[in-house]
Formats: C-alpha cells, structure tokens, sequence
C-alpha cells in the first residue's frame, strides 16, 4: 500500500487516459452523461447568475393553435423562445426529420421580438426547413406530442385527476423534438456571432436554452387545453409529476458525421472530460461526504437502471451487461475504502479490470459529481472559436508521415481492400437532402460519397507518400495529389482526441455509437434505440422549472428520484 | 456594395453550398473546404463570393481538372490549359506562404481571380502585407483586413486575368467586416445547381433501406 507521501507524488503524475483507450467506437458509444454536459452547465449557470424567466405573451385555442413567448433574461442580454401550436392530425405526426407539419414550431430569438418579427416569424418558423430565420434568431426547431401520453394527461387533469404515474415513467416526455438547428442553419446566426458572449462559451448553449424553454412551454400547454377542456374543474399537473417530464428527442444518421466533421470540437470535449477525471483520480484522499454522495449516486443508478430502455438487441446487450456491472460495483462498494490513497485512480484501476464499457464510464461520470469545484471550469474549454484548420507546406514528407504513423496506426493496420472492412459508404440523398449509410457494393453510391471514412482515406495518404522522399516539402506532395488535401490537413491539425479510432464504413458499424457519445455530452439520458442508425433520448428530465431554479436544484436534478 | 435586391445567408450556410458546389465539378474535397473558407472570408469582406465561385465553376466545368493547375517550373505559374484556377493556385500559394511573402511568383490568366484572395491574405496573416493587381483592380491584405481598389466590375470579373503579387503596400481604410453574407440570386441559384450534383439520387434499394428515422440535426 502506498504512503501518503508517495501518494501525493503520483497524484500530480495522473495522466489524462489514452485516445488508443478512449477514442473507440464501442466505448464512445458507453458515455454517460456527466457533470460537464450541456444541459447541466446551462442550468448551473442560470442559477449562479440568477436569470429571469417570464412569459409575456401566451394565447392558444382550444385546440392548441396559437403562440407563446418565453424570455430568458441573464445579467446582461434577453433571450427569447417563440412557440407556435398547431392543429396537427394524427396521421402526420412522424419521428423523422423529414415531414412537413408538426404540432409545435419553435425559435429561439436573440433579444426580445417585436410585434412586427412575431408576424415575420409566424410566416416562417411553421415550415421549419422550407422557411428563413435571420440573425436575430438562434435556433430553429419544432416537436411532436407522445401519442401515448399527450391525450391521457390531458384528459385526466380535464377530469381533474392527476395522470397514471406509471404511463408517464415509461415514457417521460410530453412532446419529442425531431429538429433543434442553430448555428446558422435556415439563415439563423452563426456560432461566430455569439461565441464571445460568456453564457455562449460552452457548446450547444442556445440549443439546450432552446429545448429548456420548449419544455417549460410543453408543460403550460397541456395544463391550457386540460383547462379548456374541462373548465374549472381541471386540474393543474403536480408540479412534482411535471419535475419527472422531460423533452424528448430522436436522433437519426444526419447527426452522426458532425463528430467526424468537427475533429477539434469532438478533441475539446473528449479532452475536457478526461482531464476532469484525471484531476478527480489524482486527490489523495476523499472527504466522507465526497464518498457518500457517490455512494448515492450509485444506488439511484442503481435503482433507475433496470428500467431503463432495453427493446433494440444492441440496448438490450448493453442493459445487462450494465445491470452485470452495477451489481459488482456494489458489492465492491460494500468493502471498498473511497478515503484514503487516492481513492478514485484505485476505483478506475478495479472498473477497468472489472467492469464492461458501459460501467467503467458510468463510474468515470459518476465520480466527478463530488468535485464541481474542481472540474466545472472545463466546460469552458469545450467550444471551437479557432480559424479554420491550415495546412503546414513547409512541413516535410517525412514529418508527416511519421506524425500520421503516429496518430493512424489503428487505420494503417486495416485491411481496406476487404470488401467487409468499406462495405457501407455515406451520402446524401437527393431525395432528402439528409446524410445516409448505404452499402457501397450494393448500391450505386460510391460516387456520391461523403469524406466520412478518415482511416481509409489517411491510410491511402500514406500508400500515395511512400513514393516521396523524406526531405520534400508536403506543398509539392499536395501539388501532385489535391486528392489527399484533407487528410493532409486532419493529420497535421490532429489532436490527441479529436478522430475517433474505428472503421466508420465497415459492415459492422454502429452508427448508434457515434450519436451516444454526441447526446451524452448533451446531457441526454434514456437511450432508447429504435434501430441501428436512429434513437430516442430524453432531456432535461428532473430539471427544475423557472422557478424552482436555484443553486440547490441547478446541479444534480438529473439524478433526481424518478428523473432517470 | 449595396445589398438591394441580394439574398441574405449565414456563412455557415455559404460554406456549406460552396463546399458542395467545388466537389459537385469534380474537385477533391480538401479543395472544396479551401473553397469553402474562402468564400467565406469574401462574404466577411462584404463580397460575393458565392458568385466569385459560381463563375469560376461555370468556366471549369465538364473540363479536366488537371488543366488549371499551376506549372512551377519557373518564376512565372501557368496553366496547362491556359488559364489558372484560383483554387489550386491559391492552395499552392498558400502551401508555400514563407518563400511567397518574401518572392511571390508570376502568375499566368487567373480566372475569377478575386477568389485568390482569400488564400493571398492567408499568406500575409503574420507575415506582413501584400498587394495584388489584375485587370485595373489594387487589392490589398495583411490577413485579416482588406482594402482595394477599382470598379467592382473588375473586382468580380469572371473572366481570366493576368495576376501581379507583390509584397508590401498600405492597407489604408480596411473594408468593414460582415458577419452575414449578401449574396447575388443568379449566383446562389448557379451554386445550388453544381452543389446537387453530390447528391445521390434515389433508388428502390435506398429507398427501402431507410435512413432510419429521428432528428438528424440537433447540432
């Protein structure tokens, strides 16, 4: 056993684990989420900065047509969500990006709107994709009723009951999102814009204050029309039922090549939350409180867990062999020391021995919970706000290759003439307009393909440099082969974290992987896969509401009873 | 320039149609995302680079990549087919920014040539000022700001242009910087038509093995 002299001399060696550990496939597809996830950070902050809400305008029939306006005021700036209902018949209610009606239309607005830009935007926002917001606008997005859930609380609160507790745990949301876009899409304003301003300084701000708003939105409807429809003996839906309700969200192929697209974000985050662990592993001891409330988190995990979504076979493996891990995590917990001796690096030691994928991460994301203060400050560090990534010329063939030799070897020891190992290609279909995963062999694609595969096409950077000398300048390499410009440019401007070390076009990959690692940064909770390439999530369930939000309920709600 | 009667784009948006657009002729896809970042950086300067990129697309079309490529072999860069693509010989300027800041090669007909720019100013970030003439037009760039000279007729010309580069000049009076693109409709609408070129059309197969389903956007 280790003194705690030696002890501290090895806290301040812990290094950050290795993307040959991290960045696979099968365990980025285990993330969990964490006190650095999106959700979470806009919630803590709001709270720390005492942000006001209000809803200034709110009119709907009794059918939910009609428009609200929620404001979100921080220190220094207003946001606003407008909300349009509509009269959607059931027939045209679809989970997929692609539809023409939804039952409501959301955008998020960078101030305060006029008269005048309610109007432009009731002219626009309904038709989402064939519509245009302007920079004064943040995000586009719109959501669906659970068609499960929506009818059954609303005519139990016209009744004046409140709903089946049961139906509303099984499900969890009211209304599921199937689009939330920023960052400039359909004219909106770009991340440059607004990447300066401090709430902005983490990922995704203005689409998690988007879905945050919608869900605060979603629960004043349903008690709306449960009032229309019942009068004054409706009642209200328990605000502590409401707590349960979150937004959900399903996610399909087109969001699985951004992690692939945007190397320096997906290094930044993968990044942040390494080092958080590192940090956390490297205190010599733990405080009884810090081993408590992990304690206690995992048994709400513990709890939750066996309830959790387990209908895709994929999900299903990945539940039990989670349930495998959490009975041995408590068992070890009964015996475990988490005080003395650097307690946390001696937890991730026994859960990489002991425990799959799923319960080493789920242990790594736990144990950052006690240390706000120590990690929190990460999620500043998360955004991009660089120039775009530039090619080095003067760089030599030979550096390149030994730099890409380096960070590739994974890609260089696949067999890319096997047909299994390029069996899928990405595309867009014209049809669409949305990303896709065809079979290259089967499918007339391979013209069309996307540069999605960056393992196969780096190791065919390496193939076209054997034939350089050493001492060339990679600007003439690049002269004679534009074809390897891109590749060039991610092998020079990689990061430890920032490609993911698997095969994304081999026959059996899993693109499910690729959109839990991106979700669990959200925030996201109850993956529910619907097939390999599509999955339903929940969001912000267990938040508190506007006004319940405080620094007591900002943090851990995710946790909170009946929340996962 | 006067942003009547223009379309107004997010530079994510231009980007994006550009990128598509470069691959949609046939151009690898590093040199759509270089085509990509430099039209954004023209529509940061307050021009249309959408349209600078539609005509440069619209002349190379159907015709050999190859062809357009900057010959080294000499002081002065030329093309096998006759005119030079902006594009390659930007990245190519751009890939040997040291050695051009201090002695910049001739460059042969350059066509849109104002789409060198952006790689010019890439070149100067850091290093100092260079200064660029074609066809009566004086363009000058120390990275991030540009300032030029001429009628806009001859700033946006599409037609090929002998190039002067040299280092140096004064960067008096920077354009103001944009944050949105304005963007002329025949432009955005020729773009549009070479960018659906990288979009596979439907078949029975796809049709029926689905996408899956879900937001395929929060992000």
């Amino acid at each position: 056993m280790k003194t705690p002299a030696t002890a501290r001399a090895a806290a301040a060696a812990i290094p950050r684990r290795s993307p040959r550990t991290v960045m696979r496939l099968a365990r980025l597809g285990a993330l969990h989420q964490s006190r650095l996830s999106f959700m979470r950070v806009l919630t803590r902050r709001m709270a720390a900065e005492g942000w006001r809400f209000a809803r200034p305008h709110f009119r709907f029939d009794a059918a939910g047509v009609g428009r609200a306006v929620y404001t979100a005021t921080t220190p220094t700036r207003t946001y606003s969500l407008v909300a349009f209902g509509h009269d959607l018949p059931d027939a045209q209610r679809s989970d997929r990006v692609i539809a023409e009606a939804w039952d409501a239309t959301f955008t998020l607005v960078d101030g305060v709107p006029s008269a005048a830009d309610l109007d432009r935007l009731a002219g626009q926002v309904p038709y989402q994709e064939a519509g245009r917001v302007g920079a004064g606008e943040l995000c586009l997005a719109r959501a669906n009723k659970s068609a499960r859930l929506w009818r059954q609380v609303v005519d139990a609160l016209a009744a004046g009951r409140q709903p089946d507790l049961a139906s509303l745990a099984e499900v969890g949301y009211l209304m599921r999102t199937t689009a939330v876009y920023g960052s400039g899409k359909f004219g909106a304003a770009d991340y440059q814009m607004i990447a300066d301003r401090p709430e902005m300084s983490t990922p995704f701000q203005a689409e998690m204050l988007t879905v945050y708003l919608i869900r605060v939105f979603v629960r004043d409807l349903v008690n709306h029309l449960a009032r229309a429809e019942g009068g004054a003996a409706a009642a209200e839906l328990d605000p502590a039922l409401a707590t349960r309700i979150g937004i959900g969200n399903s996610t399909g192929l087109g969001m699985a090549p951004f992690l692939i697209n945007h190397p320096r974000l997906l290094n930044n985050w993968i990044d942040a939350r390494e080092t958080a662990i590192a940090r956390v592993r490297a205190r010599p001891t733990a405080r009884a409180e810090e081993a408590d409330l992990f304690r206690g988190l995992v048994a709400a995990i513990g709890a939750a867990q066996p309830h959790w979504p387990a209908a895709h076979p994929i999900q299903g493996a990945k539940q039990a062999a989670l349930g495998a891990d959490l009975a041995r995590l408590d068992a070890h917990l009964q015996t475990a020391d988490l005080i003395a001796d650097m307690p946390w690096d001696r937890l991730m030691d026994w859960a990489a021995n002991a425990l799959s994928e799923e319960g080493q991460e789920l242990v790594a994301s736990l144990m950052l919970e006690p240390y706000g203060v120590l990690v929190d400050d990460l999620a500043a560090t998360m955004a991009d706000r660089d120039p775009p990534p530039r090619i080095d010329g003067a760089m030599t063939v030979g550096t390149l290759r030994r730099r890409l030799a380096a960070a590739y070897d994974w890609a260089l020891a696949v067999d890319w003439t096997a047909p299994a190992a390029a069996a899928r290609a990405w595309y867009v279909s014209a049809e669409k307009r949305e990303p896709r995963l065809g079979e290259r062999y089967e499918e007339p694609i391979a013209a069309y393909e996307q540069p999605l595969a960056p393992g196969r096409d780096v190791a065919a950077a390496d193939r076209a440099l054997a034939d350089w000398p050493d001492d060339a300048p990679v600007a003439d390499f690049l002269l004679s082969h534009p074809a390897h410009r891109h590749s060039v440019r991610r092998i020079q401007n990689a990061a430890p974290y920032s490609e993911i070390r698997d095969n994304t076009i081999a026959k059996d990959f899993v693109a499910i992987d690729m959109l839990r690692a991106k979700l669990s940064f959200f925030g996201a909770t109850r993956f529910d896969p619907r097939s390999d390439r599509w999955v339903r999530i929940c969001m912000f369930a267990g938040a508190p509401y506007p006004a319940d939000l405080c620094s007591a309920t900002a943090d851990r709600w995710v946790y909170a009873d009946g929340a996962l | 320039m006067s942003h009547g009667a223009l379309i107004e784009h997010s530079f994510s948006e231009v980007m994006a149609l550009a990128r598509a657009a470069t691959r949609g002729v046939g151009d690898a896809w590093g040199t759509a995302e270089d085509a990509a970042t430099a039209v954004q950086w023209l529509h940061r300067q307050g021009l249309d680079g959408v349209t600078a990129l539609a005509d440069l697309l619209t002349a190379r079309d159907g015709r050999t990549v190859g062809d357009w490529v900057p010959r080294l072999e000499d002081s002065v860069w030329t093309a096998a087919g006759g005119r030079l693509c902006p594009l390659a010989t930007g990245a190519a300027l751009a890939d040997r920014r040291a050695a051009v800041m201090v002695a910049p090669p001739g460059l042969g007909p350059v066509v849109a040539p104002l789409l060198l720019m952006p790689f010019i100013a890439d070149v100067a970030r850091g290093q100092g000022v260079l200064t660029v003439t074609w066809a009566g037009v004086t363009a000058v760039t120390d990275g991030a700001g540009l300032a030029y000279d001429g009628a806009m007729s001859a700033l946006m010309i599409g037609a090929a242009r002998p190039v002067v580069l040299r280092p140096g000049g004064r960067l008096r009076a920077a354009v103001k910087l944009c944050d949105r693109a304005f963007v002329a409709p025949a432009g955005l609408q020729r773009l549009s038509l070479f960018a659906d070129r990288t979009l596979a059309p439907a078949t029975a197969e796809s049709r029926a093995r689905g996408a899956g389903g879900g937001d395929d956007s929060l992000g």
